[in-house]
C-alpha cells in the first residue's frame, strides 16, 4: 500500500535539462535519517507537483508517457527499513510506516509500526497504537486523519486537539473524506458481504448507504461532495457504480453494457479494480489502479488513458492531480 | 409490577419464544464434501473470539480470525455444491492469484454463496476467475459442480475456503469440544486434518411402499414406488402418451392458396387433415386457359387443394351444328349433328334427297343425284361448293371415279349456280363401276372450294352399289331413275343415308310376268305339237 517519494532538493532551482542525468544521478538517492527530512520530503513533493511543478514545465512532459516527475523515489528509511509514507498532507504532515511483518494468514494487505509527522518536523507517535494498516488526510484546512488499525477499527484522530474519535469496526480498508466537509464514507461487514456507511464529523452516527449483500469498497467523493464513486458488484462482477453521497439508487459508471446475467463477461472487462488503492475523482474524471495498471476513466465510463503497469496511484498534495509511480519514477495521469 | 406490566410482560415473554421455535429450523442441512478430491483440512475454523486460534478440537489447525474451512485444492479443482440449495450470490471478475491483502470481492475474490433451506448458507471463495457455473436463484442438487478453485482475493496459494453462516453469523461446520455437538458435515472425518465424506445428505422423501402416479405426455400416465430408503424410485415408463394434445389444432399451407388444419382426437391422436380448398383468387374471377379444346378451353383460376388451378368453365355438351366445338374433342361439329345451332353455323348443309343405281354391270356407269338445302348462314357461291368422294380425302381414288365426266378425280360434282340459305341445290354426277364384282360404296360430301368440309347436318350421301356380271333385266336403265325432285320423302334424313327406299312400282315390272307367260305357253305347244 504504501509509496514513497523523495527528490533532490536541487531539482526544484534548476531546470529539469540543465541537470545532466538527473534521472541516474545517485545523490538524488540519499536516504533520510531523521524525521524533518521526511517534511522535507513532503514540502518537496508538493512543490514538484503544484501547478508550476515540472511534470508540465519539464520536457518530460511532452507527451503523456513522458509527463514524469523528476522525483526519485528511496525504497528506505534509515532505520526503519522498510519504509513508507503512508500520507502526505499539503501543510507538510505526513504519516510515515515501517513496515512490519504481517501476521500469517492476516487478512490485511500490510501492517506498519507508524508515526505522524507534524508540519514542524516533530515525530508524534500515533494515539492509537502503533500497529496501522492504512491512513488518509482529510483535505484541507481539516486537521482530521483516519486510521485503520490492524484489528480493522476506524478512527479519527484530530492531529491539532489529539482527540481520537473511534468510528467503526470490522471496517475494509478503502474509506474516504468529503472534500469541503468532514465526512467520511468507508465499507463494513462480514466479507463478502459489505455496506458502505457515512458518518459525519464530528459526533455524526452512521448512515448505511447500501444494503450490504455485495463487496463494496474503495470511496472517492466528488469535487463537489454530492457524488461518491466505489466499487460495487450489483451484478456479480466488480464495476465501478456512482451514487449520491446522501445514499439512494446507484448506477454503473463501467461495465454498462454488461448484462445482470452476464457473469462471464464482467470479469474479462478491465479495468476491476483489486485493492491496492481506492479509486480518485478529479474534476471529471475518477482514475483507478487495478493489476493492470492505472486508469482516467470519465464520466461515460471510457477509459481515457491507461497506464500499465502503473501503481500507488495517489493525488498530489493540492488535490488537483493523480499521480501514481512507474517503477522508480512518480508520473501523473494526463486525462 | 402492576398487571398491565405483568401481562405485557407475559406476551413479550410468548412472543419470544414463539419467534426461537418458528426461527429454528425444523432441520439442519447436512454438507458433503465441496469437491471429490480426498483432501482434507490445512486451516480450520477460529473458535476462539479473541487473540490467537482455536479450531474446533481446541487444536491449533486454523489461524486468528479466520471464518471459515480451508481445503488446499489445486488451481482448477472442480467445486461442487455441498448440499442442495439455491444459488444466492456469485462474484466473477478476480485475477486467479490475489495474493494476501487483496480486496477483491470483499477479500473473498470469485465466490459463490448457496442458501440452504434451513436458513444456512456457505460461502465458497478464491474460485477460479471466469470458472462459475451457476447463476443467482439457480437451484443446485448435492454434488453439482458449480465452479473451480482457484487462489483469488485475499489468498496466499490455490485453495477453498468454505465459510457457513448460521443466522448470518459465521459457524465451524465441525463439531468439537471448541465448536459444537453436532456436525454439519454427513461424516466430517478425523482430527486434525479431517476429509469429510463426499457422501450426500439422505432426506427421507417418501414412505416406502408408497406408490405415486401422475399424467404424463398427453394422455398418458406413469407411476413410481417409494423404495425402502425412504427414496422415491424412478418412474416407470409413460404409457399411452398419445401423439397429441387432446383438443389441439394444427393447421398447414397447402401448395399455394388456402390452409388445412386437423384436430387432435379425445385419445390424443392426430385426425385426418381437412379438405385443402381454399377462397379462390381474385374471387374466381381470374380467366386462364385450360388447354383443352372448344368450349373447354375457356377456365377460371380456382384453389383446387390448396394449388392455384385453371378449371373449365364450360362443361363438355353434345355437339350441335353451330361452327362450336361443343364436345371438346377437338374438332367442331363433328358426327354430323342434327340440331343446328343458334345461329346456326356458317356452311351447312341437309340432304333432301339423293338416288343412284344399286347395281351395275361391270364396267357400266349410271347417274346419280342429290339434293341438299343450305341451312347454314352463307350464300353458297356457284362453283365454290364441291361434292367429293371421302375416300380420296384418305388419299384414295373413289371407286366411281369417272374421268370423262367428273372435274377432278376428287371432285364429282360441283355447284352450277349460287343457293342462298334456305334454297336447295342438286348435284348430279356419274358413278361408274369397276371391272370386277361386288360391292363398292363411298360416301360424296360437300366441300367448300377451299377445301373445307361442311359437317353438319347431313351434307353428304352414301352411295352403295353391287357390280354384277350383266345388267339384270329387272335392273332400270339410267333413264328409269327418278328424277331428282324436292321432295324428301323417302329418304332418311336421320341417318344421313340418301338411298331412295320407296317401293318398285309394279308397273316397272309386269313385262317380266308377261314374258313368264309367253314362256309357259310355247312349251305347252312344244309339247302338243311335237316336230316331226
Amino acid at each position: 500500500m504504501g509509496w514513497i517519494v523523495g527528490t533532490e532538493p536541487r531539482a526544484r532551482r534548476a531546470p529539469i535539462d540543465s541537470i545532466p542525468g538527473i534521472f541516474s544521478y545517485p545523490y538524488c538517492m540519499m536516504a533520510f535519517r531523521k524525521p524533518w527530512h521526511v517534511v522535507a520530503l513532503a514540502a518537496t513533493v508538493y512543490f514538484a507537483t503544484s501547478v508550476t511543478g515540472c511534470t508540465q514545465d519539464g520536457p518530460v512532459a511532452q507527451s503523456e508517457s513522458e509527463a514524469a516527475s523528476p522525483m526519485r523515489l528511496p525504497t528506505s528509511l534509515p532505520g526503519w527499513e522498510p519504509s513508507s509514507v503512508l500520507e502526505v498532507a499539503p501543510d507538510g504532515r505526513a504519516i510515515i510506516g515501517k513496515e512490519l511483518a504481517v501476521p500469517p494468514r492476516s487478512t490485511a494487505r500490510q501492517v506498519y509500526e507508524a508515526a505522524f509527522i507534524d508540519e514542524k518536523g516533530n515525530s508524534i507517535p500515533i494515539p492509537i497504537g502503533s500497529r496501522i494498516q492504512d491512513a488518509r488526510f482529510a483535505f484541507p484546512p481539516s486537521s482530521l486523519v483516519a486510521l485503520l488499525d490492524d484489528r480493522d477499527r476506524l478512527f479519527v484522530w484530530n492531529s491539532k486537539t489529539g482527540d481520537v474519535t473511534p468510528i467503526d469496526e470490522s471496517v475494509f480498508p478503502g474509506f474516504g473524506f468529503a472534500h469541503a466537509s468532514e465526512s467520511i464514507i468507508y465499507a463494513k461487514g462480514q466479507t463478502p458481504e459489505l455496506a458502505a456507511f457515512r458518518v459525519d464529523l464530528p459526533g455524526g452516527s452512521p448512515l448505511q448507504l447500501t444494503k450490504g449483500d455485495t463487496p463494496v469498497w474503495g470511496f472517492a467523493f466528488s469535487p463537489d461532495d454530492k457524488q461518491v464513486v466505489f466499487v460495487d458488484a450489483p451484478d456479480g462482477f466488480p464495476t465501478l457504480v456512482v451514487m449520491d453521497s446522501q445514499g439512494g439508487k446507484s448506477h454503473r459508471l463501467t461495465n454498462r453494457r454488461i448484462g445482470p446475467d452476464d457473469v462471464r463477461a464482467g470479469a474479462e472487462l478491465a479495468p476491476f479494480p483489486d485493492g491496492r488503492r481506492p479509486p480518485l475523482w478529479i474534476g471529471t474524471t475518477v482514475f483507478l489502479e487495478n493489476s493492470a495498471g492505472v486508469f482516467a476513466i470519465d464520466r461515460f465510463g471510457s477509459v481515457r488513458v491507461r497506464y500499465d503497469k502503473g501503481r500507488d496511484l495517489h493525488l498530489d498534495v493540492s488535490a488537483t492531480r493523480a499521480l501514481f509511480r512507474d517503477g522508480a519514477r512518480v508520473r501523473q495521469v494526463l486525462p | 409490577m402492576s398487571l398491565f406490566e405483568t401481562k405485557k410482560a407475559l406476551w413479550t415473554g410468548l412472543l419470544a419464544l414463539a419467534a426461537v421455535v418458528f426461527a429454528t429450523p425444523g432441520h439442519a442441512v447436512k454438507f458433503r464434501r465441496p469437491f471429490d478430491a480426498n483432501i482434507g483440512v490445512n486451516y480450520g475454523f477460529d473458535n476462539n473470539p479473541g487473540g490467537g486460534c482455536r479450531d474446533y478440537a481446541c487444536g491449533g489447525v486454523c489461524y486468528d480470525g479466520h471464518s471459515g474451512t480451508d481445503f488446499p485444492l489445486s488451481l482448477g479443482t472442480a467445486v461442487v455444491a455441498a448440499a442442495s440449495g439455491r444459488i444466492g450470490a456469485t462474484y466473477n471478475g478476480c485475477a486467479n492469484y490475489g495474493g494476501l491483502g487483496n480486496t477483491c470481492g470483499g477479500r473473498c475474490g470469485n465466490y459463490v454463496r448457496i442458501d440452504y433451506n434451513d436458513g444456512t448458507s456457505a460461502l465458497y471463495c478464491h474460485l477460479q476467475l471466469n470458472s462459475i457455473m451457476v447463476s443467482v436463484g439457480q437451484q443446485v442438487s448435492c454434488g453439482q459442480q458449480i465452479a473451480r478453485s482457484a487462489s483469488s482475493g485475499n489468498s496466499s496459494g490455490p485453495h477453498l475456503h468454505f465459510g457457513l453462516r448460521v443466522g448470518g453469523a459465521n459457524r465451524d461446520p465441525f463439531a468439537g469440544s471448541c465448536s459444537q455437538s453436532t456436525s454439519y458435515w454427513v461424516a466430517q472425518g478425523s482430527y486434525p486434518h479431517p476429509v469429510p465424506s463426499t457422501q450426500c445428505e439422505s432426506v427421507c422423501a417418501c414412505s416406502p411402499g408408497q406408490t405415486q402416479s401422475e399424467a404424463c405426455g398427453n394422455c398418458g400416465s406413469r407411476s413410481r414406488t417409494c423404495g425402502s430408503n425412504c427414496q422415491w424410485g424412478g418412474w416407470s415408463s409413460c404409457t399411452g402418451q398419445g401423439e397429441c394434445k387432446a383438443g389441439s389444432v394444427e393447421s398447414r399451407d397447402c401448395c399455394d392458396c388456402g390452409s388445412q388444419t386437423r384436430r387432435c382426437s379425445s385419445q390424443c391422436s392426430w385426425e385426418a387433415w381437412s379438405a385443402c380448398d381454399g377462397p379462390d383468387p381474385n374471387g374466381g374471377q381470374e380467366a386462364c386457359e385450360t388447354g383443352e379444346p372448344g368450349i373447354c378451353a375457356e377456365g377460371r383460376v380456382r384453389c383446387l387443394q390448396g394449388c392455384r388451378s385453371c378449371v373449365r368453365l364450360h362443361e363438355p355438351r353434345q355437339e350441335t351444328c353451330d361452327d362450336v366445338d361443343e364436345d371438346c374433342d377437338g374438332v367442331i361439329d363433328n358426327d354430323y349433328p342434327q340440331q343446328i345451332g343458334e345461329p346456326p353455323p356458317q356452311m351447312a348443309a341437309r340432304l333432301l334427297d339423293a338416288s343412284y343405281s344399286q347395281a351395275i354391270e361391270i364396267n357400266g356407269q349410271t347417274q346419280a343425284w342429290a339434293t341438299f338445302r343450305n341451312e347454314g348462314r352463307a350464300t353458297w357461291k356457284a362453283w365454290d361448293v364441291w361434292l367429293v368422294p371421302t375416300s380420296t380425302i384418305d388419299g384414295n381414288v373413289s371407286p366411281f371415279f369417272d374421268s370423262h365426266t367428273w372435274p377432278a378425280f376428287d371432285v364429282a360434282a360441283t355447284l352450277q349456280e349460287d343457293v342462298a340459305p334456305g334454297e336447295t341445290a342438286t348435284f348430279t354426277w356419274t358413278i361408274r363401276a369397276g371391272d370386277s364384282r361386288g360391292k363398292i360404296q363411298d360416301t360424296f360430301q360437300l366441300t367448300s372450294s377451299d377445301g373445307s368440309l361442311m359437317r353438319c347436318p347431313s351434307p353428304h350421301v352414301q352411295v352403295d352399289v353391287l357390280v354384277t356380271q350383266t345388267r339384270r333385266a329387272w335392273e332400270p336403265s339410267p333413264s328409269t331413275l327418278p328424277a331428282p325432285s324436292d321432295e324428301t320423302s323417302g329418304s332418311d334424313e336421320s341417318s344421313g343415308c340418301a338411298c331412295r327406299t320407296e317401293p318398285m312400282p309394279k308397273e316397272r315390272y309386269g313385262w317380266v310376268g308377261l314374258l313368264l307367260f309367253l314362256i309357259v305357253r310355247i312349251r305347252q305347244r312344244t309339247r302338243q305339237h311335237p316336230k316331226p
